[in-house]
């Protein structure tokens, strides 16, 4: 682990102390427990958001998806059909083998309402 | 392989456990109480499990749940492998539960023998009983 400083206003340096200690940890260590988890937050955030920015991107670029790839599935990546293929799966297999782990959004271009599926053991998908 | 019934449960249930990974990278993983549920079309994890192991929706679905309402969800890509079986990598959707719901998704490649008697069940890949 590098040793970097981070500078903290004294109220806020003796509020951390406080919780550390309740907590029988060292400051350090709680400090980088809360940091991370924002960063986990933030991050989930952004990736959330890209992925509504390609779901829209999908919907309004869909007339013209119908008249090329009816049938098939498409890969939106930044705006733009980034790949076609028969199936999510392996579609999200080649975004990522392209660009990384990335938000992406991968449907089937139909005009038919989307698939429905029931899990009836349970009150409430997330 | 036959697999002892969950006899925490009242009344006791065919569980497994199941090992959670992205589709890319094997970590970080998680391992998961796994409930065997032939009602559901598709196979769900504990939303829990897309927080830890960081995975990116790739789609939306519609899911009717034990209400009949039906609720537009994401939709996640994972690698799941359970004990002493070919590892899958599957679309799912997720849950509040805090455990997997295998569906039928997952099932259509196995038999699958429950013996309430016993309190044991079989999972195999391979014909179970004569099918003649």
């Amino acid at each position: 682990m590098s040793q970097n400083t981070i500078q903290l206003p004294s109220n806020l340096y003796d509020a951390v102390r406080r919780q550390a200690a309740a907590q029988h940890k060292p400051p350090d260590s709680l400090v980088g427990e809360w940091v991370s988890e924002q960063l986990d937050i933030v991050e989930a955030d952004e990736a959330a958001a890209a992925f509504e920015a390609e779901a829209a991107a999908f919907e309004q670029m869909k007339p013209a998806l119908l008249e090329q790839y009816t049938g098939q599935y498409v890969a939106i990546y930044q705006g733009q059909v980034v790949a076609v293929g028969d199936n999510r799966l392996a579609l999200v297999k080649e975004v990522y083998h392209q660009f990384g782990e990335v938000p992406c959004y991968v449907d089937q271009v139909t005009s038919e309402p989307p698939r429905r599926v029931r899990i009836p053991s349970v009150w409430k998908v997330k | 392989m036959i697999v002892a019934y969950n006899t925490t449960y009242d009344p006791p249930a065919p569980e497994l456990t199941a090992t959670l990974t992205g589709v890319v990278h094997r970590r970080p993983q998680m391992r998961l109480p796994t409930w065997i549920d032939t009602g559901s079309d598709m196979t769900a994890i504990p939303h829990t499990a897309v927080h830890r192991l960081h995975l990116y929706a790739v789609g939306r679905m519609d899911v009717e749940g034990i209400d009949a309402l039906v609720t537009t969800t994401e939709i996640y890509t994972v690698h799941l492998s359970i004990s002493g079986q070919p590892a899958q990598e599957m679309e799912v959707v997720s849950t509040e539960q805090p455990f997997v719901i295998l569906g039928r998704d997952w099932l259509q490649a196995y038999y699958l023998l429950l013996n309430g008697p016993n309190q044991n069940f079989l999972l195999s890949q391979t014909p179970i009983l004569d099918e003649k």
